[in-house]
């Protein structure tokens, strides 16, 4: 104990974040840590690590915020007590808040406090891991966002800007917590304190933490429909995402695609290639082609993937999209055969259309909803003459591009 | 040693990395870097989106086939 608590001591005296940092980390493995480790047994009571630091001189609160750490660093061994350690590590981040709060001079912290959010994200999804394997109920992660609330509105309500360079990483953080435990709509509160006066310019920011951000933005934007928002966050997190960070780059774009396809923009195919999304190529292909077969097919064979990924219900959307090519082609090949009558569909062929593309039980009527949804949309333009199941099309410019038609 | 044994014990940052949801986004190593060349528009020299992929003309293998269809019936 005596190496670490000469380190957190003098740390703390001399304002030296890296050492700071360094008793702060759950995963450290230094040697004057592990002594520590080894000094708290796991049985040891919750003030053992506290008492042997205050005896060498730590003063309150650096005797329970680093106690609270080197404990939670040693109920981290075993899978039994890791919810125990989440606990001892939430008790060490709240003291360190506490020293970060009570220091106006505190930018030095800021490695430290972030290191400790970091870290309490990852003891509780280890713990909530082990909870889960015992058949208790998971709940140190919603711990775990109440912890780093706390941390973000110590990093927030300072007048010091140098104590404030954790927010975006911490609000990063709880995006990551609130989207594994599936509680969107706190998200919504993030985005608010983001564009806050109090809240540093974005661009003071990391590249790093920008990009995750835009990421969570464009995939928040996604769940609520607003495609073009999407759009924007996603693109900004594409052309700044780190080149050799695949798994992110890859991730964006699982989102970014949809998003783009809707919008009535396709990937290339050196694209889909580059990045590996080859799961993409046949939805891709049937958008191009009005090719309602392919598009079940395609969604079908991928149905899993899909889903895992949460872009299924996004790809589903799709569905009008390639309904309104298949009948601008028919559209097209009815000009050809009747010249006289080009601007006028019956509803017969778009079934026959339909049926040959799989939808074999599609009735007439179910056809004319169809339509109507399309001219709904503005997919289309014309009107449907339900006497004569004929879809009357405009002259002017019948199927607008999906490009102009989501720009309006 | 005591102090061999804790280190064993301690898990490693990257182990909780396995813990990370498929759809989580990864922490970068590198806080600032230059963008990737040309990203956002035309990255290398392939592009990126097709934009006008709708205006090309139906001459492809399943528009013959529809028109196969639709004159068949």
């Amino acid at each position: 104990m005596d190496a670490y608590a000469r380190v957190a001591v003098d740390a703390t005296r001399t304002r030296d974040a890296r050492a700071l940092t360094s008793c702060v980390d759950a995963f450290a493995s230094d040697s004057a840590c592990a002594r520590a480790v080894d000094f708290v047994a796991r049985d040891a009571d919750a003030d053992a690590a506290p008492r042997a630091l205050r005896a060498r001189g730590a003063r309150t609160p650096w005797d329970d915020a680093c106690g609270g750490f080197v404990r939670a660093r040693a109920l981290m061994g075993e899978a039994r007590t890791m919810a125990e350690a989440y606990e001892a590590h939430a008790l060490g981040t709240k003291a360190l808040v506490k020293a970060f709060r009570g220091d106006d001079e505190g930018g030095w912290m800021t490695e430290a406090v972030t290191r400790a959010a970091d870290d309490a994200r990852r003891v509780a999804v280890m713990a909530d891991e082990a909870l889960r394997a015992r058949g208790e109920r998971p709940s140190k992660l919603a711990d775990c966002g109440s912890t780093l609330m706390l941390v973000y509105r110590a990093v927030s309500q300072t007048s010091n800007p140098e104590k404030k360079t954790p927010q975006l990483r911490v609000v990063n953080g709880l995006f990551k917590v609130y989207f594994r435990l599936n509680a969107l709509h706190l998200c919504k509160n993030l985005i608010n304190a983001v564009n806050l006066p109090t809240f540093l310019p974005f661009e003071s920011f990391p590249k790093a933490e920008r990009v995750t951000y835009n990421f969570y933005v464009g995939r928040l934007a996604v769940f609520e429909d607003s495609y073009e928002r999407a759009a924007t966050h996603l693109e900004y997190a594409f052309a700044h995402c780190h080149a050799k960070s695949a798994k992110n780059v890859r991730l964006i774009l699982q989102y970014l695609i949809p998003v783009k396809m809707i919008l009535g923009t396709l990937p290339s195919k050196e694209l889909l290639q580059k990045y590996d999304l080859r799961e993409f190529a046949d939805v891709t292909e049937a958008m191009r082609r009005g090719d309602a077969r392919l598009l079940n097919s395609a969604l079908g064979s991928n149905e899993s993937t899909f889903i895992k990924q949460g872009t299924y219900l996004l790809l589903e959307k799709l569905r009008m999209s390639v309904y309104r090519t298949l009948f601008k082609k028919i559209h097209a090949i009815q000009g050809e055969m009747d010249p006289a009558k080009a601007n006028q569909v019956a509803l017969a062929k778009f079934q026959t259309a339909l049926h040959w593309c799989g939808a074999d039980d599609v009735d007439l009527d179910e056809v004319e909803c169809i339509v109507a949804n399309l001219i709904f949309r503005k997919f289309i333009k014309g009107y449907i003459s339900h006497k004569n199941r004929v879809v009357v099309l405009s002259k002017m410019d019948p199927f607008p591009s999906l490009k102009s038609i989501f720009a309006e | 040693m005591a102090s061999t044994e804790a280190a064993a014990r301690a898990p490693a940052r990257d182990a909780s990395v396995d813990l990370e949801c498929d759809d989580e986004f990864e922490e970068f190593e590198a806080r600032e870097w230059e963008d990737r060349a040309g990203a956002g528009r035309g990255e290398g020299n392939g592009r990126q989106w097709e934009e006008d992929w709708d205006d090309a003309d139906a001459k492809d293998d399943f528009s013959a086939q529809l028109r196969a269809e639709l004159e068949r019936k």
